[in-house]
């Protein structure tokens, strides 16, 4: 599974120079606050996790995130049609996510 | 250029200000609706990024709020979203967003966009600041022609006195009439009326109007003649007017009495005239071009003089009245007008004519100035006198003496001349309206019976006062080292009161003052009633040297 696309971090990486460690902070610490909050309400709909999936999908979209992106595009969907996450969602949602960002810290160390 | 971007995401924030700075803009950051709401506010940025999904507020409702507080600005907000539903997409559009672009957004179009909205803004601020540019210069437009209108309705309209049975309608095309109708009291105790129009309407039309409307009054008021304003006004026309600039007009005259009426036409429309059954009897044609075109030689200015024996209304109009169109594009013309004016010719004004008007015109708009003057005229045998008693006429002691030699009673107005020095002794008008009186009747029997040797009989005759005025223009050309020689004396009585004294004295034939002293028939001469109407008036009437010299005595109290 391609998990970034190279180009866009190629792209982010010149445009940031010695901020790109600051960017994948962010990334970091706001997607785990996100994903976290998301694992409150498995099985029960909130209307508010729309919008924090949509900004998983959002801020995932800027780094290059493409996996993420995909996965978080679909869940955001199936959220919007009142349908709340199950366990199992969650937990590819979070490993994805894990993965994702332990490649960013590397790129970075 | 500063640039403000909203979003919730940490990380587009940083992506966004990395980008946009290394453009070369300024970039400052909100994190929610309600928090851009706020920076907008503090920060005054020229440009918004905006995120839609957000904690608080979201960004239409920020956009809105944002649009709201800046109606007299162009804040430029471009929303950019991972939303790509179409009805979102046209939210964008409906909260007052003025673009929108879709996440992953390319970083060059990014950049075009905000160059585009950069542009607009520039041009949007040059637009305003004209526009409020123009709006200060429209103000201070508008604040002149109020001015102007001041200024100028006080001066054209400065006599609420008119004569006694006269009406007139004048409705101008714009703001300003470039026609003007004045009815100035003479000194003769009748009035002089001008109706003009000049070349064009508004503004540019009505300035010529103001010192033609001064002349008028001046030389009205003055005792000028009607052939000496009309060489006057055109005289000024000429010179205060470019060329190509010029006013159709028409005077009338008459004076106390009301027995003759002199007409004078250069440009207008025929002045009409009824008799008391409402039938046209005269149409007074222009023949003269209209002031400020050529000067006018004097020997030939045609003056039409009517006699008034029982009651006539004249009528004399500008062409926009006859001019106007109905929707169809057909004139009003002056048949139609004539009809009707005969039609109405028994009332006493010509109220009913703007509602008539309206009615034929339409909804259709107005091209040119209209103005349009009835004036009844009736012989009267006694007119009333009004006194205006003003505090400031109190008598004083004064003398004047003057030669006048032929070259003087063929060239120049010395009635007028007599008048002018006369009005320095600040009389009450009921005065001053008689002692002009005294020195019109006395200069004019000298003149014309005594130098002249003219016969008064001729005026009986159905031309008469034409032919006889026609005799006195030949003959005063050919008087040669005749001259009159005048003293006037005003010898203060009291604080209140003081004796004038008028004398004239000449070389000529003389006259049998005998014949006009105890002519007192209606029907025996106009000029002989004269004389008898001065020793009514005048306290003493003295004539000596078969009649070659008068003096008259005519004391007047404030």
């Amino acid at each position: 599974m391609i998990l970034l696309d190279d180009n866009k971090i190629k792209d982010l990486n010149e445009l940031m120079g010695d901020d790109f460690s600051i960017l994948v902070d962010s990334y970091t610490n706001d997607g785990h606050l996100l994903v976290t909050e998301l694992k409150a309400n498995i099985g029960r709909y909130v209307a508010e996790d729309v919008r924090k999936m949509h900004s998983i999908k959002s801020t995932s979209l800027n780094m290059g995130a493409v996996a993420v992106v995909e996965l978080a595009r679909e869940l955001e969907q199936q959220l919007k049609d009142g349908q709340p996450l199950t366990e199992e969602q969650w937990l590819i949602l979070s490993q994805i996510f894990s993965q994702t960002t332990d490649s960013l810290v590397k790129l970075v160390s | 250029m500063k640039i403000l971007i909203v979003d919730d995401d940490k990380t587009n924030l940083l992506v966004l200000s990395a980008m946009l700075r290394k453009e070369g803009y300024e970039v400052i950051s909100a994190s929610n609706g309600l928090e851009a709401v706020t920076t907008f506010e503090n920060e005054h940025p020229d440009l918004i990024l905006m995120d839609v999904m957000m904690p608080e507020m979201d960004g239409y409702q920020a956009t809105r709020i944002i649009k709201d507080k800046s109606k007299n600005d162009f804040i430029p907000v471009i929303f950019i979203t991972a939303v790509t539903d179409e009805n979102a997409l046209a939210q964008c559009v409906e909260s007052g967003g003025d673009d929108f672009l879709t996440k992953p957004y390319s970083r060059v179009i990014l950049n075009s966009k905000i160059n585009s909205f950069s542009r607009i803004k520039q041009l949007y601020q040059t637009v305003s600041s004209q526009r409020n540019e123009l709006d200060a210069l429209n103000q201070q437009i508008q604040s002149d022609i109020n001015l102007a209108k001041h200024v100028f309705t006080s001066i054209v309209e400065r006599s609420s006195r008119t004569p006694e049975n006269y009406s007139s309608w004048i409705q101008p095309a714009t703001n300003f009439s470039g026609d003007i109708v004045i009815a100035a009291a003479n000194s003769f105790g009748g009035y002089n009326i001008l109706v003009g129009d000049f070349t064009g309407h508004g503004m540019a039309a009505a300035l010529g109007a103001i010192p033609v409307t001064d002349l008028f009054y001046s030389m009205s008021e003055k005792g000028y003649k009607i052939d000496d304003i009309v060489n006057e006004l055109n005289d000024k026309v000429m010179q205060i007017l470019p060329t190509g600039y010029f006013c159709a007009a028409s005077v009338i005259t008459f004076d106390k009495n009301q027995e003759l009426v002199s007409i004078w036409n250069g440009g207008l429309p025929n002045v009409l005239i009824t008799d008391s059954d409402g039938k046209l009897i005269h149409r007074i044609v222009s023949e003269h071009t209209p002031f400020g075109i050529t000067h006018y030689s004097k020997e030939n200015l045609i003056i039409n003089h009517v006699e008034i024996h029982d009651s006539i209304n004249i009528y004399a109009y500008t062409d926009g009245l006859t001019d106007v169109r109905n929707r169809s594009g057909i004139h009003f013309g002056s048949e139609r007008l004539l009809e009707i004016l005969l039609q109405n010719d028994h009332r006493q004004s010509i109220d009913y004519l703007p509602d008539l008007f309206s009615d034929y015109i339409s909804k259709n708009h107005q091209d040119d100035d209209i103005s349009i003057i009835r004036l009844g005229l009736a012989p009267i045998a006694n007119k009333s006198e009004q006194d205006i008693i003003a505090p400031e006429y109190h008598p004083f002691n004064w003398d004047v003496s003057l030669a006048l030699n032929s070259d003087a009673l063929k060239y120049t107005d010395p009635v007028a001349t007599l008048m002018n020095l006369a009005m320095d002794l600040k009389v009450p008008r009921s005065h001053r309206d008689r002692i002009y009186t005294v020195i019109a009747e006395l200069f004019n029997n000298a003149l014309e019976h005594g130098i002249l040797g003219l016969d008064s009989n001729i005026k009986a005759t159905p031309d008469g006062f034409e032919k006889y005025y026609r005799y006195r223009e030949q003959r005063l050309q050919e008087i040669d080292s005749q001259d009159i020689k005048i003293y006037m004396k005003n010898e203060s009585l009291n604080h209140n009161s003081a004796r004038f004294i008028f004398n004239l004295k000449y070389h000529g034939q003389g006259f049998d003052f005998q014949k006009h002293l105890t002519n007192t028939s209606a029907s025996e001469g106009k000029s002989g009633r004269g004389i008898y109407l001065v020793r009514s008036l005048c306290s003493k009437l003295d004539y000596q040297d078969d009649g070659r010299e008068v003096q008259a005595e005519y004391t007047w109290s404030v």
